[in-house]
């Protein structure tokens, strides 16, 4: 297995590079640059602005200057300077990735602690009542754009009843390191977080429920019941155990996908985490600090898959991944 | 001899793929509702959409600005005093429009380049596959920003191609995996050795085979893909500025006193792509049961 691991490492090089070079020629051909803002100032002449950008290597052709930042990358693990911040790009978003991880993390424990149980719910009721309350569920769910849900969350619960902030990831006089501090970001964060969960479990209850009711016709099931095991056992022992196992391995899965959505829910919740960050840089023409995320988010996306693969040989012996 | 009969003339007319989703949406009351519910705002919007004049609607008269619902104005005005009404009508008509472009073209690229791979296989598998699954693992969202941003004053036949670039891959590897099957079953072979060109057979032969597939895979882009336009002008970079969309319309309720005080310019846009996009999805359950002999629930 440590060979696959190794050998799906290294096709992700390759890819990672023709995404980068990409990207860069994209970003290279946006009109205006980080310099742009300062025309509008009067006390900086146009003469001025071109030697600073000289200076910076930005009225060099596209292939050097992506040569320059990808030797960076590569030899240094520099992912350059941004302009906008004075500051590395890598610093930048150091600041504000743990506040997205963090917000990932959560919202992942939210999604499963809602979608198990509502799944082994509908899977062993099926066609029930309860399984019909959940099905509805999980077409509301599925059909809710995010946006949508986000600001009506918002409005109930922040604004209205004023149960959680509105915006921030922790309260400004909140010192580092105490318990309250810590208090006051999961006060922050529960309300994105679980807006972001209640959307993400429709896969995994769709997909547990399936199991079940495919297991429970199974033919080592109906031995097991005709032998005398009681229902219940059958279903803690022999199902669940069985159909549980294909969850753990979703996981990779999810959390790109909350990355991806990262975006909206950040924007919306005013949370300052890495998809609000992407969104200034563009505006502000930061492009060392976009080019920066979209390298770190392909880089999570392959790792979040590969991550899946790994764990699932891991809980079920009979998959080799090759 | 009755019943020997009728079994000859059941088996000798298939029922066609467009009945068996009819009598399935038909037997599903909650699909039947949606589509009932989906063609009547996609029609009345059509429609409605024409008879507007359009320029009259989109020029602001800051006169009337964030008024609230009234006699001349039913769901108020927005920050610019255009008629909701219009506004809505408008925005609904361009969103459901560039959700049906962008899936159908996106659709039909994927089927294209996952019926090559798969058809092919091989080596011309090994490399379409590798490209789509670097393509797959791009932030599509955060590149699509970028895209937008790199053309000034684009238009929307523009934007509608950015998000087809990168609404392919799903269909590809369902296609693909398909076509895969299909290649090494006897009537290809069969049509190979009779000398039939390639891409007669795949066009003419398989292609015919993957309808109900790429007919599942059709209704549910489709909810996607106009959630994704509604979420990309929300953020400011999807249809250009001036445009009506649900997502713009949306889009004011970042404002906290929009969200609060001035629901009329929100609400209706969030409730209307909602609705939409569920509508679509319970009709598209249904043909994906219909899809597949096993899950129907017609008789």
């Amino acid at each position: 297995m440590h060979k696959t691991i190794i050998r799906r490492l290294l096709i992700m090089i390759p890819q990672l590079f023709a995404i980068s070079v990409l990207m860069f020629a994209i970003a290279y051909n946006i009109p205006g640059d980080a310099l742009t803002g300062l025309t509008e100032n009067p006390a900086i002449t146009y003469e001025r602005i071109q030697e600073m950008r000289y200076e910076l290597g930005l009225l060099d052709p596209w292939p050097m200057q992506y040569g320059r930042w990808i030797s960076g990358i590569v030899l240094r693990g520099d992912f350059g300077f941004s302009i906008t911040h004075s500051r590395p790009a890598i610093e930048v978003i150091g600041e504000r990735a743990s506040n997205t991880f963090q917000l990932a993390l959560l919202t992942t424990v939210l999604t499963y602690a809602i979608a198990l149980p509502l799944g082994i719910i509908a899977g062993r009721y099926n066609d029930k009542f309860i399984d019909r309350v959940i099905g509805v569920y999980t077409y509301l769910a599925m059909a809710m754009p995010t946006i949508v849900f986000a600001l009506i969350n918002l409005l109930i619960f922040g604004f209205r009843l004023q149960w959680f902030p509105i915006r921030g990831s922790v309260y400004i006089n909140a010192v580092p390191g105490t318990f309250d501090f810590f208090l006051s970001r999961m006060h922050h964060m529960i309300l994105p977080a679980i807006t972001a969960a209640l959307l993400a479990t429709i896969g995994i209850i769709q997909y547990l429920r399936g199991e079940i009711i495919r297991y429970k016709s199974s033919d080592f099931v109906t031995t097991a019941r005709s032998k005398g095991v009681p229902e219940r056992k059958l279903y803690t022992r022999h199902i669940f155990r069985n159909a549980l196992i294909p969850m753990a391995s979703n996981i990779g899965f999810i959390i790109v996908g909350l990355l991806a959505g990262a975006i909206f829910i950040e924007t919306i919740f005013s949370f300052p985490g890495m998809g609000r960050l992407f969104l200034d840089s563009i505006t502000l023409r930061d492009f060392t600090t976009a080019n920066a995320l979209i390298m770190l988010f392909a880089a999570l996306t392959a790792i979040g898959a590969l991550l899946s693969d790994i764990i699932l040989t891991i809980v079920d012996p009979r998959i080799r991944i090759k | 001899m009755g019943p020997i009969k009728e079994e000859a003339a059941f088996s000798a007319e298939a029922p066609s793929l467009a009945r068996i989703i009819w009598k399935e949406i038909y037997t599903d009351k909650v699909a039947l509702i949606a589509l009932i519910v989906f063609s009547t705002i996609m029609v009345s919007t059509m429609v409605l959409g024409f008879t507007i004049d359009e320029d009259f609607a989109r020029r602001s008269y800051l006169v009337f600005r964030d008024q609230g619902p009234s006699e001349q104005f039913f769901l108020g005005t927005d920050d610019g005093g255009r008629d909701m009404v219009a506004m809505i009508i408008l925005g609904a008509r361009n969103s459901i429009l560039i959700g049906f472009a962008v899936t159908i073209l996106g659709s039909i690229l994927g089927i294209a380049i996952g019926l090559v791979s798969g058809f092919y296989g091989g080596q011309v598998d090994n490399i379409i596959m590798r490209i789509t699954d670097t393509w797959l693992m791009l932030p599509t969202l955060m590149i699509i920003i970028l895209f937008v941003s790199l053309i000034p004053n684009y238009q929307v036949w523009q934007f509608v191609g950015i998000l087809v670039i990168f609404a392919w891959m799903g269909t590809t590897r369902i296609i693909r995996a398909m076509a895969l099957q299909q290649r090494n079953l006897d009537y290809v072979s069969a049509s190979k050795t009779l000398g039939t060109r390639n891409i007669v057979i795949m066009v003419r032969e398989v292609l015919p085979n993957l309808i109900p597939v790429i007919t599942v895979n059709l209704t549910l882009g489709l909810a996607g893909n106009m959630g994704v336009e509604t979420g990309l002008t929300f953020l400011g970079f999807g249809l250009p500025f001036g445009t009506p969309s649900l997502g713009r319309l949306i889009a004011m309720a970042a404002r906290p006193a929009a969200l609060q005080f001035r629901m009329w310019q929100w609400l209706p846009a969030a409730l209307l792509i909602f609705t939409l996009m569920l509508s679509v999805y319970c009709v598209g359950q249904a043909v994906q049961r219909a899809a597949d002999v096993r899950q129907r629930r017609a008789q």
